[in-house]
């Protein structure tokens, strides 16, 4: 819930995003999804990727022999202006990134002046009498396809430059806006209508102006749904076909609550929400006041609420909403859109100066979760057929020793300034934790050698997401001082449910049984072995799964720190004796759904106010 | 007029082979200079126009491959040090 940051719902300034005149009536049409992330948000349409999609929908339209001279020249000029964005894009990133990795640029202007491709266009579009647009293109399929069939993966991501500058000419030929507001700069009060936004697209997201999103493909539980969480703006996805019924320009509601996405809504719709929107912010600021009360069952457990955080700027909100601490610290970001990974200092700037930041409260930093949904500047080396249950996270070490030697130095270092804790994340098996504790021993005595301060006690954790990790918990609680329950990826590796697939993402269960045997038992084993356990995924930001995991025994929940409120509300008002009747039933339950709708019954009879703003 | 005709071999020594980047630095080198030059793949026998970055990339020239430069022209002799110079260098990379 983020009530409290939502936009204005009062009338938008006419002629916000690109605006284009499209033949659609202007009547209300409302379309459903999943949702991904709460909140509210009205603003205007800007459709993202169109210009890839082009690619299939260019038509051979005939010429007169005297029109050829005509088309020559325009397909000359795109090219021309396709020359002047690129120039245009090289100044511009010149500053932000890389000299030698501007120099991709030289190769675009290169391929888009290419005298071979010239030749052949224009001789296409004399000889075969078709227009420019699919004269280009026929002509740049055929390197496209000779490039991408090259039997080596490296080979194939050349293809990927050439079909960029190729959608750039095949905007210019078409006459469509130029390069147009980019996701990193975008115009005021937008929402963007995408097939997919990938994370690192997420995380480009221009936050000034993005109020929300909703997209085709994912997930609730999909990276891109987490990131607009954390990023706490209103999302909707795994809406079927949206893409091609929105235009640039478009009023639009999305409802994060309730998933939808309302085309040109009407006044009264608009009078609905307006009402929902202030009901809302109204109950987020009376559960804000609350945050320094601490959380705890009306029959007096104590539950440590701790935040989930991407970068060190969402640090005024987790002070705000009261969290006792990082539960996770995604170190990712650090490693995408870079073409190098980031060396020791910086990494050791960025851990210090968030555990400074943290004043002696916990801070748990996750050792780097390559691979996956997450992109990873090593994408281009790595391209695997089953990336989920291939080479990622800890089973880099051995690929990459270097990767996770750095950051533990950078953590280990990082450690004098602070509680910090570092997990590991993909644990299967004991003998990685071994493996992982023999480099941590390494690289403490490298330290020590080197005469190089670092805390030698910084607690090593394992996150517990697979299902083999919770069948030996005891073995792996044995040898680490923490668990931390990943429930995203623990539910998919247990369902064998890709949860970015939305054919099947309605398989994506949280609660079902299997994944509550296997919280119990990581829980359990835990006990056995005194060491606390934190659920970090997904199911702690959700009220409904509150009860049911506090009778499975977890005290410690991680979320997104926009949760942390609502969910303080729900500890607050709940007693582990219910709790641990929910957990029973849920251990047990034929339908995962009966669960739900037991957990939802008890929300809204302990705290209706949180209940009511779930839709 | 002095025209001399020049070839050399090469193996694609950096380690990504002849992408993008190395393709547009390989033809910018190349269009400083009159003469023709036309590389082949060795391993596959395609023959690619130096000079055009689209023809360069069609090499499918990965670490390790076998290519031959030939250069043509009045200014054969310079621009085949040049481009010897890039190869060996493995690009610039």
């Amino acid at each position: 819930m983020n009530g409290a940051s939502q936009a204005p719902i009062d009338p938008l300034p006419a002629g916000t995003p690109a605006q284009t005149v499209h033949p659609v009536e202007k009547k209300e049409v409302l379309f459903h999804g999943l949702p991904a992330s709460p909140g509210i948000c009205r603003g205007r349409v800007l459709v993202f990727g169109a210009a890839h999609t082009d690619f299939n929908e260019i038509d051979q339209i005939p010429i007169a022999p005297s029109e050829a001279d005509a088309e020559v020249e325009h397909f000359q000029a795109a090219v021309e202006k396709t020359k002047n964005e690129i120039k245009a894009l090289q100044k511009k990133m010149q500053r932000t990134i890389e000299k030698r990795d501007a120099k991709i640029f030289d190769a675009h202007l290169l391929l888009v002046e290419d005298k071979l491709l010239h030749k052949e266009v224009v001789s296409r579009i004399r000889t075969q009498l078709c227009n420019a647009q699919s004269a280009f293109l026929l002509t740049i399929q055929k390197y496209i396809n000779a490039i991408s069939g090259a039997n080596d993966t490296y080979l194939n991501e050349r293809a990927g430059d050439i079909r960029d500058i190729a959608s750039r000419v095949i905007r210019n030929l078409n006459g469509d806006p130029a390069a147009g507001p980019t996701l990193d700069n975008l115009p005021e009060n937008t929402v963007v209508i995408a097939h997919d936004l990938t994370p690192s697209d997420t995380a480009m997201l221009d936050r000034r102006n993005i109020l929300g999103f909703a997209i085709e493909t994912g997930s609730r539980t999909c990276h891109t749904s987490i990131l607009a969480r954390s990023l706490r703006i209103p999302a909707v996805v795994g809406m079927r076909n949206i893409a091609g019924k929105f235009a640039n320009g478009d009023e639009v509601i999305v409802d994060g609550f309730l998933g939808i996405v309302i085309r040109n809504p009407s006044k009264e719709t608009l009078a609905f929400y307006k009402e929902k929107i202030s009901r809302k912010d109204e109950l987020y600021s009376l559960l804000l006041k609350e945050s320094s009360r601490a959380a705890e069952t009306t029959d007096g457990y104590r539950v440590k609420l701790c935040a989930n955080i991407e970068g060190a700027d969402d640090l005024e909100q987790v002070f705000r909403c009261g969290a006792e601490g990082i539960g996770l610290f995604r170190t990712e970001y650090l490693f995408m859109n870079t073409p190098v990974p980031p060396d020791e200092e910086t990494q050791f700037k960025i851990y210090s100066k968030l555990l400074q930041a943290m004043h002696g409260r916990s801070v748990t930093i996750r050792t780097v979760d390559l691979g996956g949904d997450k992109l990873a500047f090593a994408a281009s080396a790595i391209r695997e057929p089953n990336p989920f249950l291939g080479l990622r996270a800890i089973r880099l070490c051995h690929e990459k020793p270097q990767l996770i030697r750095t950051q533990l130095r950078a953590l280990l270092r990082a450690g004098v300034g602070g509680d910090l804790r570092i997990m590991f994340p993909m644990v299967s098996s004991l003998s990685e934790i071994e493996e992982l504790l023999a480099i941590r021993d390494e690289v403490m005595d490298e330290l020590k050698n080197e005469n190089i301060p670092f805390d030698p006690k910084v607690k090593i954790g394992a996150m517990i997401e697979i299902p083999s990790a919770c069948l030996i918990a005891d073995a792996l609680a044995a040898k680490v001082d923490f668990f931390s329950i990943g429930s995203n990826d623990l539910v998919q590796y247990t369902l064998a449910v890709d949860r970015l697939n939305e054919r099947v993402a309605y398989l994506y269960r949280p609660s079902h049984p299997a994944v509550m045997e296997l919280i119990r038992r990581t829980v359990e084993a835990a006990k056995r072995h005194r060491i606390p356990v934190c659920v970090c995924g997904e199911i702690a930001a959700d009220p409904r799964f509150t009860p049911i995991l506090l009778g499975l025994g977890v005290l410690e929940l991680s979320m997104s720190p926009n949760a942390i409120a609502e969910i303080r509300g729900v500890v607050r008002k709940t007693s582990m004796l219910e709790s641990e009747r929910i957990a029973k039933v849920a251990l047990t339950a034929s339908d995962p759904e009966d669960v739900m709708d037991l957990a939802k019954e008890h929300i809204q009879t302990v705290a209706p106010d949180i209940a009511s703003i779930f839709g | 007029m002095n025209q001399t005709h020049t070839r050399k071999d090469f193996v694609v020594g950096n380690p990504l082979g002849i992408h993008a980047r190395p393709a547009s630095v390989f033809v910018q080198t190349a269009a400083d200079f009159n003469a023709e030059v036309s590389v082949t793949n060795l391993d596959s026998g395609q023959v690619a126009d130096g000079k055009s970055v689209m023809s360069m990339l069609m090499l499918a020239a990965p670490q390790g491959t076998r290519i031959r430069v030939e250069v043509t022209g009045q200014d054969a002799s310079a621009a085949m040090d040049a481009l010897s110079k890039l190869i060996e260098g493995g690009f610039d990379e």
